[in-house]
């Protein structure tokens, strides 16, 4: 009881209230513009952070941390670009309900869903931290390598209907991250000699440059009168969410929080994997799935209620273990460290009252998310107030800053640009962007996964099918697999040709 | 009117000169922000420690330090940055064995470490050899008895060619063993890959897994260097296990060569103080690992110790 109250006393401070807010501010402005990314705010903000106290410093990072996941899809939303790479799977939907006047209905459930996302995270880490542990110790090379597998047929289900292109445009994906250094061996490899290309290509200039300046290009070719949007007022009818929309929505959201919990105590995964999983869930499971791309009010609740439920049990492994899930929460066990918190076991017996009020602060941070949210709402919709022909100028502008001053490379200037060429061509020809980004995205998993795994079973391939959990996803991904075949061909002709 | 008009413009013309000349000067150094170049990424061992140095670095120049992430290809991108900017002390690189060694040892990547001078060094870390804490080995014989007996049985776990694995390497050569390398992507995925059973051993930065060791899910059996480390004394070194085997990355500043001879002994000074400022090297302490300083001139000498000694190695 003494602990639950020096815990909660803790909490009481104003100045874990002004961090969590402070962070919670600049974690959504980070997140919803293109360019600058959420871990390096957190790393700027980390050495701040060592003159507070130990939750009030936490506060801040856990603010910029969850601010950041969802902030990318404001700009996913309003623009079609979205500001981190979690916020991919949501600007199809997003952007479309958009260009249907639906703006406000968006953003409203983008919140929402990952307030709940949230919150489900936040209580499932509190609850069932310590039990929950030992999944995160069940994910080895194996396990990794068929997980990214199964999400890799995701391209095939989000492909329907445009199945040839979905599938050469997913294959791009997974060829571009081979470029740069070999992830095994250190070796250079598809450099050839540009000194630049040893990092390979970088994500974040991938991102901008095929969603932001093909948008740009587009925009050049259309007379700048047709494309201005007009106002959407966040309260007007056509943009509340009606009590029908809730009943799709809900179990979209409740079943895409399970899988973002789960995502989230795996270390290495991250959110933009779980937001994609959860996506192509809600499609396949959708009972329209057509609609997914098109304005899926469920399609979006899915994606973003997915991404956000990593935020509280990504520190799961960080608690129990020591282990950080990934760049974020590495950063953050340093705050841990400095004021001489050890994650582990020993962390709940010997500073049960820290614990608490780490508890009761991500609940806090996701209470105050929901306040400056809906607040944020506000603000970011009069985006839909600026013509596109003074817009995307401007989004250009942005893009190529952030892109330079993550990367503080000129390089990757040109190679958002370059990539903002072929995005533009890919959607002249029909090719959907999503299943590159997913390829890109899910191509080091399977490839560091498959070369470990064979490492462990000293070359024999029994190791994936003796092993129950790897064994079950490669066993899902060859049934999605079919079943996608099996609906493409029973597919009438003439598909509709549509953006993803 | 007129004439006040021209008395303006000869004291402007006058400012502006004496301005560019005292710009010039090179006494006056520093006279405008310095950029601190970390060719890792944000949130890595180095950025947190260059992170931790740039203000009171700063305070001690009297102009702000500003960190500049240079990512990519094996630290080398950052390192060649530097040397691609003017040669006027306002490009400093935070450099580590990474890229200021291992890398140009590896790759043909158009530099090595004399292209530079020496500033000083920050820190000297520690590299542990830890296994699980439910492990059956207790000390490095019990691992070495154990690992001779299964020869190929076990794994262990390193980023390739980095310090870490580079050290493990030589307790390997120095024992004779038989142990197999699951490469890494960096110490955290390592440290999880240890833990879930993986690897069974893993050569380690101190600080990497300093949580895993205090909260007792991981247990150290040797370090590699030549004192124990003060963090965790109750770590032998190896020597004192018979196994003579050392191994330790550093993290200190350089500026490329050509740089004036003021602005580096300015840098060096500045450096220095900061390096034997106590309140300096306990927040240090408490992220990274202790602060072990050594003046420019010892920091070049550890430069061309680790070339000549990871060299066969690493050109083979």
């Amino acid at each position: 009881m003494d602990v639950l109250l020096t815990g909660l006393a803790a909490i009481a401070d104003p100045m874990v209230l002004l961090m969590t807010v402070t962070g919670l501010v600049i974690g959504i402005v980070i997140g919803a513009i293109p360019g600058l990314n959420v871990p390096l705010a957190v790393a700027i903000a980390l050495p701040i952070t060592f003159s507070l106290t130990p939750v009030a410093g936490l506060a801040m990072l856990v603010g910029i941390y969850k601010g950041g996941t969802y902030g990318g899809s404001l700009s996913a939303i309003l623009i079609n670009v979205p500001g981190t790479p979690a916020a991919v799977a949501t600007a199809a939907d997003g952007s479309a309900l958009t260009r249907q006047g639906k703006a406000g209905k968006a953003l409203k459930m983008s919140l929402y869903a990952s307030v709940i996302g949230e919150l489900i995270s936040d209580l499932a880490l509190i609850l069932f931290c310590v039990p929950i542990a030992s999944l995160a110790l069940k994910f080895g090379p194996t396990e990794m390598f068929a997980l990214g597998i199964f999400a890799l047929t995701l391209v095939g289900v989000l492909s329907e209907g445009n199945m040839v292109k979905g599938l050469i445009a997913g294959t791009v994906g997974l060829l571009l991250a081979n470029f740069g250094v070999d992830p095994l061996s250190g070796q250079f490899r598809l450099t050839f000699g540009v000194r630049e290309l040893s990092g390979g290509w970088a994500f974040i200039a991938l991102v901008i440059g095929i969603f932001a300046v093909s948008e740009a290009l587009a925009m050049a070719q259309q007379s700048l009168t047709t494309a201005k949007w007009g106002g959407v007022s966040l309260w007007s009818r056509e943009n509340r969410i009606e009590r029908a929309e809730w009943r799709q929505c809900a179990p979209a959201i409740g079943r895409s929080s399970l899988i973002g919990v789960l995502i989230g105590t795996i270390p290495g995964l991250g959110s933009a994997v779980a937001a994609f999983l959860s996506y192509g869930l809600g499609r396949t499971l959708s009972r329209d799935p057509d609609a997914f791309g098109n304005g899926a009010l469920d399609g979006l609740a899915s994606a973003e209620s997915g991404n956000n439920a990593v935020t509280g049990t990504t520190f799961v492994p960080l608690l129990t273990l020591g282990v950080p899930g990934d760049v974020i929460t590495a950063i953050m066990l340093g705050a841990f460290m400095v004021h001489g918190l050890i994650p582990g076991p020993a962390l709940f017996q010997q500073n049960g009252d820290f614990i608490v009020a780490f508890f009761a602060l991500m609940l806090l941070a996701t209470a105050l998310h929901f306040v400056i949210g809906l607040a944020g709402m506000s603000a970011f919709i009069q985006v839909t107030r600026v013509s596109k022909g003074v817009l995307f100028p401007i989004i250009l502008l942005l893009a190529i800053t952030g892109v330079y001053v993550t990367t503080n490379n000129v390089f990757d200037v040109y190679v958002m640009l370059g990539f903002g060429v072929l995005g533009y061509f890919m959607k002249v020809f029909g090719f959907p962007i999503a299943p590159l980004l997913i390829g890109f995205i899910l191509s080091p998993l399977i490839e560091i996964g498959f070369r470990q795994a064979m490492i462990v079973s000293r070359g024999s391939y029994d190791i994936f099918f003796t092993r129950p959990i790897a064994a079950g996803f490669l066993g899902l991904a060859l049934i999605v697999s079919l079943a996608v075949a099996w609906r493409e061909w029973r597919r009438p002709a003439a598909p509709i040709e549509r953006e993803i | 009117m007129p004439k006040f008009r021209t008395m303006l413009r000869t004291v402007a013309a006058a400012a502006m000169v004496f301005g560019l000349a005292e710009a010039g000067a090179a006494q006056d150094y520093p006279s405008k922000p310095i950029q601190m170049i970390v060719t890792w990424n944000a949130g890595g061992s180095t950025d947190v420690l260059a992170r931790l140095l740039a203000e009171p670095l700063g305070k001690e120049l009297g102009v702000p330090v500003a960190v500049v992430n240079r990512a990519g290809g094996g630290g080398s991108l950052g390192t060649m940055a530097v040397l691609d900017a003017p040669k006027d002390g306002y490009t400093v690189l935070a450099t580590s064995s990474g890229n200021h060694v291992l890398t140009p040892l590896k790759n043909d990547v158009g530099y090595t470490y004399d292209d530079f001078i020496p500033i000083g060094q920050l820190v000297a870390a520690s590299i542990l050899l830890v296994v699980r804490e439910d492990s059956p080995w207790q000390t490095l014989d019990d691992l070495v008895a154990d690992v001779k007996a299964n020869p190929g049985k076990y794994n262990f776990g390193a980023v390739p060619s980095v310090m870490p694995h580079l050290t493990l390497q030589g307790l390997v050569d120095n024992a004779g063993l038989d142990l197999v390398l699951i490469p890494q992507q960096g110490g955290a995925p390592g440290a999880t890959a240890l833990l879930n059973g993986t690897i069974d051993l893993m050569p380690a930065n101190a600080a990497t897994v300093a949580s895993n060791l205090k909260g007792g899910t991981m247990r150290g059996l040797a370090v590699f260097s030549e004192e124990r480390d003060p963090a965790f004394p109750d770590i032998p070194t190896a020597a004192e296990q018979g196994y003579e085997v050392y191994g330790s990355p550093f993290v200190g500043l350089a500026v490329a060569k050509g740089t004036p001879d003021e602005a580096v002994e300015t840098l060096s000074a500045a450096l220095e103080a900061v390096a034997n400022d106590p309140a300096f090297q306990e927040q240090v302490l408490k992220t990274a690992s202790a602060i072990t300083y050594l003046p420019a001139e010892e920091f070049g000498k550890v430069w061309a110790r680790d070339w000549n000694n990871f060299k066969p190695m690493l050109q083979k």
